[in-house]
């Protein structure tokens, strides 16, 4: 990828973000800015705190400090605006197991309000790209979890958002499943759009981010484009190779 | 404890050991020590009842009407049983998420399935054997030592009726497919055990000379020669009960016998079962893919009210639930046309159309599917619950629509008091669910009123008085601000009460 950036305005603010699970922080004062068209990779070890960010951002939690702005609607006080620019898709998307597809996805036009002249078409053309067009007679929940990914995804493509948030969103997708949805996202950002993933196979990061930023207990711990986190890595004292061995130099060094 | 710590590891009983440990655990240490309690209590009351009533237990020919007494409620609870069993049988295939490692593991399949066949059992005459276990033991000290029998019985009826629930269960299964079969099934269980529910109801229902007539015929019936003799096999599961010796053995040998078959002969059908079910995606039923152009509707509410629409007529529970409402209402309907009047009947009509609201409204809002999608939909949460609520609504009204067909020809203002207090009543049942929000999943659709403690009384309180409401306004005027003042406290009640929760959720 590109690993020039323009500068934008920020697709993402966030600051100072906290949130507390029974007293003990799970995000721990997170600082992040994400700018326009930039696609940006969040990595940490488990229980890291990367999914509780997401959910704070997607207006899911709300925090106990700090403030998010998504392309400068404040989340926590213009939640509406903050919310149709943006999709957010779970780790492990729940969908309605009796719903046909295109019912589902009729059903998420609804609720972003978009023309039905507008969603129809762009149904059928993401059910098409992503293989499910001869599913649509069926109901969800036959379908494998690659595929109710990929409808989900579809979903939260539906309403063409400027932000698209996605959570460990290549778990449980065979190869060429992955394959598509990494040749979306990287067509979204082309586009002019921008895109935060979380996910724990680093060479997805490696290959697709043009930014990463690495998480862990709560904070960011480094951040930068690959060359620039190698650096670091190298100048902490370890190998500075891969992003593998950057990321574990840099997680057990915090 | 030792020898049962001892078990060997994969054989019948370590695995059914495994089966109850996860049953108690799955109650909750709260339930479960609540339960523990009752039951003991409960316990003591019916050996003080069996004390009593076993003296009473008629000399000579009276006994012949008590036994087919025995008999026909023998008969009752078998049907119960068998509805349990059919129902716990769809659990063991379709709803156990630990089906994949044990049937990966080295443990035979029919090992599994045999386990999964006592568990049933445990469950289906567990409370049979509660609730008669005490006339077995004041038999004792009273003079029916015969009444031991109940010990074997009951073990022997639940063993029968499982083989059955389980082999009508696989063969639906196989004629329908595992999908169907799951929703055919939760129809069949529900539909029985509302029917035998009923049954109890029939002396209630149908009229005293009638019910006089019903009994000569049946004694008439039973008499020696007749088509009932009591040696008929048809009596054999209620003198099981009484410790007959013949119909004892006969009842525990087709139980074991008939569980041994099941269990041999089925076993590969429960695997293929099983694989069906977990592996839908497999075999997913061909259905023809959109053909022309796709067309949207767009809007808010109509968005929401479809979805809901759709998702309550394609859930087998839901529709087997309303089934078994609409059932409860026959006694009634039979007790309407006997002369008690339609008042009884709108009132009823209310109480039920106010149950069923909440439990639809239980599910459209707080057992939403997708709760992450809607909260990050660029919508107000409150805007989203309103048409959730009427989504749930519209079909309770449906159910009892039919009313309105009768109602106006017994006076206008039987009807308007009938469609005030249905709207009061289903309205309640509603914002309650939307005033107390628990969430939950569908499939704990039943056990929706664990957790809710007084909340769930209330529920059911604002329900009876909004169905008084309907009765007093048309039978004693003068009474029916004071079930009218019950309704709407327990709405406010219920609304205070749910400030912290709502708060937590806002």
């Amino acid at each position: 990828m590109n690993q020039e950036i323009p500068q934008r305005a920020s697709a993402l603010e966030i600051s100072g973000l906290v949130k507390r699970f029974g007293g003990l922080p799970a995000v721990d004062q997170l600082s992040l800015s994400i700018p326009q068209g930039e696609f940006h990779a969040l990595l940490g070890p488990n229980g890291a705190g990367k999914t509780t960010t997401l959910r704070m951002v997607a207006g899911l939690l709300r925090p106990d400090e700090g403030s998010v702005h998504i392309l400068g609607h404040d989340v926590a006080l213009e939640p509406i605006e903050a919310k149709r620019q943006l999709a957010f898709l779970p780790d492990d998307p729940l969908l309605y197991g009796k719903l046909r597809p295109l019912e589902y996805l009729e059903f998420v036009a609804g609720l972003w309000g978009i023309e039905p002249g507008v969603a129809a078409p762009r149904a059928e053309e993401l059910l098409r790209w992503l293989d499910l067009w001869t599913h649509t007679g069926e109901i969800t929940e036959g379908f494998s979890r690659g595929m109710r990914q990929k409808l989900a995804l579809a979903g939260a493509l539906i309403h063409d958002p400027q932000l698209l948030i996605l959570d460990e969103p290549l778990t449980g997708l065979d190869a060429a499943a992955a394959r598509q949805v990494k040749d979306l996202l990287i067509e979204r950002v082309k586009q002019g759009h921008t895109v935060i993933l979380t996910t724990h196979i680093l060479e997805i990061a490696e290959r697709l981010a043009q930014r990463i930023s690495i998480i862990h207990r709560g904070r960011i711990t480094a951040q930068g484009t690959l060359d620039e986190l190698r650096a670091r890595a190298a100048t902490g004292g370890g190998p500075g190779g891969t992003l593998e061995d950057v990321f574990l130099q840099l997680t057990s060094a915090a | 404890m030792t020898a049962l710590l001892a078990l060997r590891p994969g054989s019948v009983l370590w695995l059914l050991r495994h089966e109850l440990r996860l049953g108690w655990r799955g109650m909750g240490k709260r339930m479960a020590r609540g339960l523990l309690g009752f039951a003991l209590a409960m316990s003591v009351a019916l050996h003080v009842g069996a004390y009593f009533l076993l003296p009473m237990w008629p000399p000579g020919s009276g006994q012949l009407v008590l036994t087919m007494l025995i008999c026909a409620a023998a008969w009752i609870a078998i049907s119960l049983m068998l509805a349990q069993a059919i129902l716990q049988s769809v659990e063991a295939l379709f709803d156990r998420g630990d089906l994949d490692l044990l049937l990966s593991s080295p443990v035979a399949t029919h090992t599994v399935f045999m386990v999964r066949g006592l568990g049933i059992v445990a469950n289906v005459g567990g409370l049979f054997l509660f609730l008669l276990a005490p006339f077995a033991h004041m038999g004792l000290f009273l003079g029916h030592p015969q009444l031991l029998g109940i010990y074997l019985a009951v073990p022997a009826l639940a063993l029968a009726t499982t083989a059955l629930g389980l082999a009508l269960t696989l063969a639906l299964v196989r004629v329908l497919g595992a999908r169907r079969a799951r929703v055919a099934a939760q129809v069949l269980g529900t539909l029985m055990g509302g029917a035998s529910v009923v049954l109890w109801q029939l002396p209630n229902v149908i009229s005293a000379a009638d019910l006089q007539q019903l009994l000569a015929r049946l004694i008439r019936w039973v008499e020696p020669g007749g088509p009932l003799a009591p040696d008929s096999p048809v009596w054999f599961p209620g003198r099981a009960l009484v410790g007959a010796p013949l119909p004892l053995l006969t009842v525990a040998l087709v139980g074991v016998v008939g569980f041994g078959v099941v269990i041999g002969l089925a076993h590969h059908r429960f695997l293929a079962g099983t694989q069906e079910s977990v592996t839908g995606s497999a075999r997913r039923i061909a259905a023809a893919p959109q053909r022309g152009s796709v067309r949207f509707k767009g809007g808010l509410w109509r968005s929401v009210l479809v979805k809901e629409w759709r998702l309550i007529a394609r859930d087998p529970q839901l529709i087997a639930q309303t089934l078994m409402q609409l059932l409860y209402l026959v006694p009634v309907v039979l007790l309407a046309l006997r002369g008690a009047g339609l008042t009884v009947l709108a009132s009823v009509a209310v109480m039920l159309a106010s149950s069923l609201a909440g439990s639809l409204t239980w599910i459209t809002v707080a057992a939403e599917d997708a709760p992450d999608l809607l909260g990050s939909a660029p919508v107000p949460p409150s805007l989203l619950r309103w048409p959730k609520v009427l989504a749930a609504l519209v079909p309770a009204w449906l159910v009892v629509l039919p009313l309105l067909l009768v109602l106006p020809t017994h006076g206008l203002w039987l009807t308007l008091t009938f469609l005030f207090c249905l709207a009061g009543g289903t309205v309640s049942a509603g914002v309650m669910q939307m005033w107390y929000p628990i969430q939950g999943k569908r499939k704990d659709l039943m056990r929706r009123a664990k957790g809710k403690g007084l909340v769930g009384m209330i529920e059911i309180l604002t329900g009876l008085a909004w169905a008084g409401t309907a009765y007093c306004l048309n039978e004693a005027p003068r009474y029916s601000p004071l079930p009218l003042l019950v309704a709407l406290l327990g709405c406010g009640m219920v609304w205070w009460m749910g400030r912290s929760r709502r708060a937590e959720m806002a």
